[in-house]
């Protein structure tokens, strides 16, 4: 490797240092930790050379690490400019320190070791990220980190954690797949993942959908941007995807410094990574605008209202998360970037010092509130000290402004920016006139927060233009998060609105309230309002609630089995289908395929066939079946017409449907997994309907798709041989109690919910990124079936590892040849798609002109 | 309220009271009150509460069988003492009657100890007959289970399923629902905004109305509560006296009367940390916040029957659309079919056990063969009369015998050599008067073998409850146990003279709180905080820098960078206040001084020097920091109390008084106040200023020495704590604890009260130059200067019982963390700065946390029972408890263990016991 190389060291050396934690070389003992955590600082180190570096440059520079011949990453880069080296300088930095902390703040748990191997992957993962130079890479790890974090988000032995956990993936889950959708589609326009291009070809581009054959215009661009917004918004928690983060806070304390001073705000550095793109759709970012102004101040008044430590920390990030897409939104990528900096650092410290409370109150205890206020009798001294602390920091604020030569009211991002650093500065004012007897203090007090006020303005000024060399550049997207006038003048008013809505709860506070008009019940209400968090966990729990009701309806009654055969038989019935010319001989090859490789409504073989035979049989027949139907299948595809093609596209999106609908609800652990399959054959069956032919994609496919299922019923039934039949949550805490088999199991389910390096997600993306399917109707069909997918596969991974270990089992891990079994499997699995993909077709072919003169 | 109802009233708050004993009490842990968390069931047997604890709060009373199993493989406990305490077992419950079995005999403490050991269970039913059928000795097995002919019978159960269940819970496990969890979370909802003490920058409105009518104010008004429908209506048609609420709920549901006290029971229990809470503080209305927002468990239960009733309804309701009562609960349950197992399998499962437990015994499987049925059942009665969950007991009793012959046999040696040893009338050179606390004993040990110095232990308030305040602070703390009140009023005044010096440190205070006030004011805001946040957050960089990697460096330099900004100030104490009641008027000082003096038996033989020691621990980022510190003054320092007695004892006017009183102080005798830091030993003097000249020398001469005792004492520690090197050098420890006390992701400071286990009340002698491991309270005393034993009766009613509090603590939070301790630290959340909960939802945790009592999976504290030592004479102490009630009910009901220590001929120990009174211990 030559020196230019070394910046790929700095997300690898967390990698390796994640690796090697699981092989302690003294049990329980500092000893493991240095060496990886010595790595930590080396990649800290690595990632200030690189920083120093990349100042004295003043272009981008890309490193290529190496290239392929896959057309949808033809290269594997990094992207070495000022934005990544900054983040990797502070993410690697806070690896160190977090690592540092964790090494004795987790000391003697029993879960140490698995818990500094996932936080340095999760390191890893983010260092990746921001490293990357196009969107698909960016993908991966931002995907990774998802699940690392559900994982890391686990209070391993404590119920409630399930189910919160379960909340956080499945929302971040849900934010990944309406990015993977952005990304299909700007592959789809712009033929390219790569940054540069990217954005050069985006700009050039001009295409317009019209949603659903609607008069409703959209541009690409603008679908693009807001598809991948969907993702940043469930990464850093924006209203209505906020929930997951305080469910979040049952991890171990350190997780949140990583948290809310690192993974939250990817986000952020999504937005300023593709700024360029943003910028080309003010549309998206009056939507960024509008969601992160909400979520700032909402969180933040729910904020107000928590007893508790961390729920209230929690609250403040989401509401800081808010503000920090506010000024995405207005266009100040990189001041949000500035934002996000300040605030991880400030969380972090004190979500680290969290313990601190107990004895600052010991020290300092608080005197409960006198209800005897003082009526309010001094008015002119009060309207003064409003005016006043209203006026001077304007005063301040203009000057500073004046000093360093900034332009305040050319834009409207300045401005609105001016309003916050006005209510902020306003608010320390009133303290001060309320507080502060020495006149000296007092002036003291106001010159410091001028000096400060200056700085940090001067700060935030430096640091823009230290990411972005080109001011134009900044003025540029300044300019693309403009207001139209009306739009912006309503903003500014709300905000004044909120500022004097402030002073007067401000007011509230040291005078008696009951007097004022609306009080006790504008009190009441809102209190209420915020101590509920805005009902909304309430409505999403009433949703999957009735979701819960209606999915245990249909499992119980089977005339709904009829109901969904009818619906495809009536739809054929109107497209007035024949079938003449298809060959009897065709149709009974393909029902024979239908029934092994599972198609609804005739899937009820299959899975008979892993629910009720014996395990050997079982074993064999899951990965004979769909083999045995995949070459029937291949044999008669090309004679099928056009109208059986359109049959096939119903029955399989209904029995996706149905098979969803009746895994979330099974309770033996084996029909779970059948019809879990059946869902997903179902994609495979939606592709070739709308090809008409097997692609090598979708062959990939199927491949990583069976041998995953088998490897899963290979794992169940060898729990099923040590404990008997088992309902789903009836054997948890595996956990502890079964270390290598919950560790090749979480692999496996890495695997089935189409995480990367396995094939399964390259088979999706393969799937997906053809151009058949991206812009048809399958296209969300396919997204469904992957999002529920991993829905119920986490689920099950939740009932199976975690929880507590039952007292009444005696626990066997896995024996050596059942592990090397599963190693294996998965080994198969973790072979790059395309290599198995070119090996495929060929044998495949070889196969296919020795069938067909069986034939 | 007419006089029927309240008449009712009353009736429903003893029943609630009594139903109240099984969650005790909780105090906020701003002053953490080590204390037993089942404390009020003291009145009962020590298993036989346990039996009830673990019915309603399902929790665990005993190590798990696992664990002492364990400890039998490290030799912790020895198979002599196992094979006693199963004779002792067997005694209580019949005879040691044997099988024979093919010639060979199998004697009943046999099968009891080799079930104990291997722990004899079979596989549940359901799995039973896959496993067995693929089982070596499948022929054996079938053999055996078609010989039994034991009759089943179904064991009656005779609890009601008010007693074992909650409606919710019925509905719960017969629906499927999770109304138990819907339930808790709106309680927690509403208790952790209601018990806020100032966290919550915009608290609760209302509450001064109390829990109940805060509660009823807002609720009616709230959108949707608790998915109960119509509840706008149906909250704003409550009564406003919960009192009445309880018992409508209570006749809604069903209960009969004679059940509300289980029934309400199992309601505490379900939240037993906030209900045990809020017992405390209806408890303690002298609480300031007690005061101002009255709560109590009426109004709780209250709130906590409505949403049961109404959920439990509509579940009902819904689901076989019937009344949501217990009549529909028992009609249902009577129909329900009884899942009876087959009797194959059940004798399978026997079958099973006898197979396992002859291959335990060392015997010849094949020998059942030719067993009789009648034989094959005696070895079955014997197995399934103790069942798994039945052994804790037996492996308690054999894990403290092991402990108490090691203490005795330590004990005794001792004394013998003492007793070749002629005393000598020697001056030491200095004595010491320490705290009981047991982290005092290694350092004491360490301090004697230095050089000739006399150790004393008593409470560490040393015997004056006071309440003091600071010069810096506002507020008062209780300096002393949490059984007694503060008498006396104490003020700490800065010294004269430094005028210049007070005014400069209140201009840097006003400047320092105005800073902090205004940042506060910025974050605790909905618009404020963003930019203030991107100004102000560069700055929290350095903090975090330094605390993570230079956390020593932090300890040692955080004290005079204070002080360079706040000069620090030579204070003293102020005894004599405006308030006549609270007055420590000199009579009393003579009094405490004296009573003091005698109950240690330091009358004589008065050293130059006498340091008085507090103590206090100093950890970073710890909410159990006040578990930590002194118990004996409440969970803070020592130091106020110390500083006290220092100056009573030197005045010379006390002095005086105490000639007359048969106490000659010498008059050079000097009482010095110093300070104990549990964590890095380092002693601190105070109050140097009135130190006369003359005392300087040796007063530096005695610092070398407590110096170089503390590193003797660190490298001890050392050696016990996780995570260290165990061959430290002194330098290394020193430095090690340094970090240990500053570094604030350190969850284990240090062990704390840890392994505490005994509680000697005697001379030093008695255990001089034995090493106690620092699993000791050493009470001194001398029982030759106290023939009437008045002042043990004040040791025993006073440090004893608190001993006995701290060991139950540990004891509960050792064998059951999650329910009687506080779980892992490192969820911890602290809500409302009066306790902590698990993430961001769930219980108030109570007790200590598993990082205060295990290593990894292993515990490091042994729940063991305090085992009291009392060198005096039997009758004395057989007087102090017929005397004492609590005192009795202890002994008696075997919360602990009380041993006397005698002399005539030889040094004779004795053991007291109910049954036996007093009984020599060979």
């Amino acid at each position: 490797m030559t020196l230019n190389l070394y910046p790929i060291l700095i997300p690898l050396a967390p990698l390796f240092a994640a690796l090697i934690t699981p092989f302690p070389v003294r049990k329980n003992h500092f000893s493991n930790y240095v060496f990886s955590w010595m790595l930590m600082v080396f990649s800290f180190l690595a990632s200030l050379v690189l920083l120093a570096q990349v100042i004295q440059d003043h272009e981008v520079k890309r490193i290529v690490l190496f290239s392929w011949g896959w057309s949808l990453l033809p290269e594997v880069a990094m992207s070495v400019d000022r934005l990544s080296s900054v983040m990797l300088v502070f993410i690697s930095g806070f690896g160190v320190l977090l690592y540092r902390y964790s090494v004795r703040y987790l000391q003697q748990d029993s879960g140490h070791d698995r818990y500094q191997t996932l936080l340095a992957l999760s390191i890893s993962s983010l260092l990746f990220m921001v490293a990357c130079a196009d969107l698909f890479m960016l993908f991966i790890f931002w995907q990774l980190l998802t699940f690392f974090l559900s994982l890391l988000s686990h209070n391993y032995s404590h119920g409630p954690t399930i189910k919160s956990s379960f909340r956080t993936f499945i929302t971040l889950r849900g934010g990944d797949l309406m990015f993977v959708s952005g990304i299909a589609l700007a592959y789809h326009l712009y033929g390219t993942l790569e940054f540069n291009i990217l954005f050069t070809r985006a700009s050039a581009d001009q295409t317009v959908f019209s949603i659903f054959g609607s008069g409703f215009q959209i541009s690409g661009v603008t679908l693009i941007t807001f598809l991948i917004f969907i993702g940043a918004m469930s990464k850093s928690a924006q209203i209505p995807l906020h929930m997951w983060l305080p469910d979040s806070l049952f991890a171990p304390t350190p997780i949140h410094a990583l948290l809310h001073a690192g993974l939250i705000n990817a986000g952020g550095f999504l937005l300023a990574r593709l700024a360029p793109l943003y910028s080309l759709s003010s549309t998206t970012l009056h939507i960024v605008l509008l969601i992160g102004f909400l979520t700032a101040i909402l969180a933040t008044s729910m904020m107000l209202v928590q007893s508790d430590i961390k729920k209230t920390l929690g609250y403040s990030t989401i509401g800081q998360m808010g503000f920090m897409m506010m000024e995405c939104g207005l266009g100040a990528f990189h001041l949000a970037i500035f934002h996000l900096m300040a605030h991880g650092i400030f969380k972090a410290d004190i979500f680290l010092n969290i313990g601190k409370g107990i004895q600052n109150a010991r020290i300092n205890p608080s005197i409960p509130f006198k209800h005897t206020k003082s009526k309010i009798t001094d008015y002119p001294s009060l309207i003064s000290a409003f005016a006043f602390s209203l006026l001077f920091p304007l005063i301040i604020l203009f000057c500073s402004h004046m000093f360093l030569g900034i332009h305040l009211l050319d834009n409207h991002g300045s401005i609105i920016f001016l309003l916050f650093s006005w209510a902020t500065t306003s608010q320390a004012m009133l303290t001060l006139f309320r507080l502060g007897k020495p006149l000296k203090s007092k002036i003291g007090m106001l010159l410091a927060i001028s000096f400060i006020g200056t700085i940090y303005f001067f700060a935030a000024e430096s640091f823009i233009h230290f990411i972005t060399i080109n001011p134009l550049e900044v003025e540029g997207y300044l300019l693309a998060g403009a207001l139209p006038f009306n739009m912006f003048l309503l903003l500014v008013t709300i905000i004044v609105l909120l500022i004097t809505l402030g002073w007067y709860f401000s007011l509230f506070q040291f005078y008696d309230i009951e007097k004022f008009p609306l009080g006790i019940w504008l009190k009441r209400s809102i209190y209420l309002l915020l101590l509920n968090r805005l009902y909304l966990d309430h409505i999403s729990e009433q949703i999957f609630h009735s979701l819960r009701m209606i999915g245990k309806n249909f499992n119980q009654k089977h005339s709904i089995f009829i109901i969904f055969l009818i619906i495809p038989i009536l739809f054929l019935y109107f497209q007035k289908a024949t079938f003449s010319g298809t060959s009897l001989e065709t149709v009974l090859i393909f029902v024979a395929s239908a029934l092994c490789l599972p198609l609804f409504p005739i899937h009820g073989l299959y899975i008979n066939v892993v629910t009720k035979t014996s395990r050997m049989p079982r074993l064999c027949l899951a990965i004979f079946f769909p083999g045995f139907g995949f070459y029937l299948l291949n044999s008669v595809i090309s004679e099928l017409p056009i109208e059986f093609l359109r049959l096939i596209t119903i029955f399989s999106a209904m029995g996706a449907l149905w098979a969803i609908i009746k895994t979330l609800t099974q309770v033996s652990i084996l029909s779970f997994i059948s019809y879990a399959a059946v869902a997903l054959y179902s994609i495979f069956w939606l592709v070739i309907a709308q090809n008409g032919y097997i692609s090598d994609h979708s062959i990939g496919y199927l491949c990583s798709l069976t041998i995953v299922v088998w490897g899963m019923v290979f794992a169940m039934g060898q729990l099923i041989m040590r404990y008997g039949e088992f309902e789903i949550g009836d054997v948890p805490g595996l956990f502890k109690t079964m270390p290598y088999f919950s560790f090749l199991f979480v692999l496996l389910i890495m695997v089935a919910i189409g995480l990367p390096p396995f094939s399964l997600f390259f088979g999706y993306i393969g799937i997906l990124m053809s151009n058949a399917i991206v812009l048809s109707s399958e296209f969300v069909g396919i997204i469904l079936i992957w999002f529920f997918s991993c829905w119920y596969f986490f689920q099950m991974m939740q009932s199976v590892l975690f929880g507590v270990a039952r007292e009444d089992i005696l626990y066997k891990d896995l024996g050596f040849i059942e592990i090397a079994i599963l190693v294996i499997v998965v080994t198969l699995l973790i072979i790059p798609v395309n290599v198995v993909l070119y090996w495929l077709s060929f044998t495949v072919n070889s196969f296919l002109i020795f069938s067909g003169i069986s034939l | 309220m007419n006089s029927t109802q309240e008449e009712e009233f009353l009736e429903l708050i003893n029943i609630v009271d009594k139903a109240s004993h099984v969650i005790g009490y909780n105090w906020p842990m701003t002053y953490f009150v080590h204390h037993n968390p089942i404390s009020r069931l003291e009145t009962i047997p020590f298993h036989k509460a346990i039996d009830l604890a673990n019915h309603f709060l399902k929790s665990r009373g005993y190590l798990s069988n696992e664990m002492y199993r364990k400890q039998v493989n490290t030799g912790r406990i020895k198979i002599e003492h196992l094979n006693a305490a199963i004779q002792s077992y067997i005694s209580k419950t019949g005879v040691d009657n044997s099988v024979e079995l093919n010639g060979k005999e199998i004697k009943r403490s046999q099968v009891i100890r080799a079930h104990l050991l291997n722990g004899i269970t079979a596989p549940t039913c359901k799995q039973i007959n896959e496993i067995i059928e693929t089982h070596q000795d499948e022929k054996l097995i079938r053999f055996i289970s078609k010989k039994i002919q034991k009759k089943y019978v179904e064991r009656a159960n005779s609890k009601l399923v008010y007693q074992k269940m909650t409606a919710a819970e019925w509905c719960d496990s017969t629906f499927g629902t999770n109304l138990v969890f819907r339930v808790n979370n709106e309680l927690i909802k509403w208790c952790g905004s209601f018990l806020d003490e100032g966290h919550a920058i915009w608290p609760l409105p209302g509450r001064q109305k109390g829990f109940y009518e805060a509660w009823r104010s807002l609720a009616m008004n709230e959108w949707s509560t608790c998915g109960i429908k119509n509840s706008k209506k149906k909250i704003n048609e409550l009564s406003n006296n919960p009192f009445s609420i309880v018992v409508e709920k209570l006749n809604t549901l069903g209960v009969p009367k004679e059940y509300w006290q289980d029934y309400i029971s199992l309601h505490l229990a379900s939240l037993h940390g906030w209900a045990s809470f809020i017992n405390w503080r209806s408890k303690n209305s002298e609480y300031e916040w007690q005061k101002a927002y009255p709560i109590d468990l009426i109004q709780y239960l209250g709130i906590r029957l409505f949403y049961e009733c109404e959920l439990v309804e509509q579940t009902c309701r819904h689901e076989i659309n019937k009344e949501g009562n217990f009549k529909t609960i028992l009609s249902f349950e009577s129909s329900k079919l009884k899942e009876i197992l087959s009797i194959e399998s059940k004798k399978l499962e026997d079958s099973w056990k006898i197979l396992r437990l002859l291959e335990f015994l060392g015997v010849d499987k094949n020998i059942i063969l030719e067993a009789t049925p009648i034989k094959m059942e005696d070895l079955l009665i014997w197995v399934n009369e103790l069942e798994e969950k039945e052994h804790g007991p037996i492996w308690l009793d054999a894990f403290e015998r092991g402990y108490i012959d090691d203490l005795i046999f330590k004990v005794n040696t001792n004394v013998n050599y003492i007793a070749e040893k002629t005393s000598q009338n020697q001056r030491p050179s200095a004595q010491m008067i320490f705290c009981i606390d047991v982290r005092s004993e290694p350092f004491r040990r360490n301090l004697e073998s230095i050089g000739n110095y006399e150790t004393y232990g008593f409470a560490g308030f040393f015997g004056i409850p006071i309440s003091f305040c600071s010069y810096d602070k506002h507020h008062f703390t209780a300096q002393c146990p949490a059984i007694i009140h503060p008498k006396h009023v104490v003020r700490e005044v800065i010294r004269d003279g430094q005028d210049k010096k007070t005014n400069k440190n209140e201009n840097v205070e006003k400047v320092l709180e105005l800073i902090n006030n205004t940042f506060k004011s910025m974050k605790n805001h909905f618009v404020a905080p963003f930019a203030a946040v991107e100004a102000f957050g560069w700055f929290f960089g350095w903090h975090l820098i330094e605390r993570t990697f230079f956390p020593g460096v932090y300890r040692k330099l955080s004290k005079p960078l204070k002080n360079i900004l706040v000069s620090p100030l030579n204070t003293e104490i102020m005894i004599n206040q405006d308030n006549a009641n609270l007055d420590l008027s000199e009579e009393k000082q003579i009094t405490y001084i004296e009573d003091a003096l005698r109950t240690i038996g330091l009358t004589e033989n008065f050293a130059r020097l006498i340091l008085v020691v507090g103590h206090a621990s100093l950890s970073d980022n710890n909410p159990y920091e006040a578990a930590l510190n002194c118990g004996a003054c409440g969970g803070n320092s020592g130091e106020p109390n110390s500083r006290l007695f220092t100056k009573i004892a030197n005045n010379q006017k006390i002095r005086q008084k105490l000639k007359t009183n048969g106490i000659n102080i010498p008059d050079n005798t000097r009482f010095v106040s110093a300070l104990h830091n549990t964590t890095t030993d380092e002693i601190q003097i105070y109050d140097i200023e009135d130190i006369p000249e003359a005392y300087l020398k040796e007063l530096n001469a005695l610092k070398l020495d407590l110096e170089r005792a503390a590193v003797i004492n660190n490298v001890e520690r050392c050696k016990k704590l996780p995570g260290t090197n165990k061959n430290y050098t002194p330098k290394q420890a020193k430095k090690e604890v340094i970090r240990r006390s500053g570094d604030w992701s350190e969850t284990r400071p240090e062990w704390g009260l840890s392994g505490n286990a005994s509680f000697i009340i005697g001379r030093r002698d008695l255990t001089l130059n034995v090493n106690l491991n620092g699993r000791t309270f050493l009470n001194s005393y001398d029982y030759t200067k106290d023939p009437e034993g008045a002042f043990l009766q004040g040791i025993m009613m006073g440090p004893l019982i608190v001993g006995q509090w701290i060991n139950a603590e540990h004891y509960f939070s050792t064998t059951d963390p999650e329910i009687f301790g506080s779980g892992n630290k490192i969820y911890h959340n602290i809500v409302g700065n009066v306790g902590v909960m698990s993430g961001p939802q769930s219980d108030l945790r109570v007790g200590l946390p598993l990082q205060t009592t295990t290593i990894g999976e292993i515990n490091f504290h042994e729940p063991l029972r305090l085992c009291v030592f009392v060198e005096a004479p039997r009758k004395i102490i057989q007087d102090i408890i017929n005397r004492q009630a609590s005192l009795k009910s202890l002994c008696q009901n075997e919360w602990i263990h009380l041993f006397s220590i005698e002399y005539s001929i030889n040094t004779e120990i004795f053991r007291y016991t109910a049954v036996n009174g007093w009984a020599k211990i060979q």
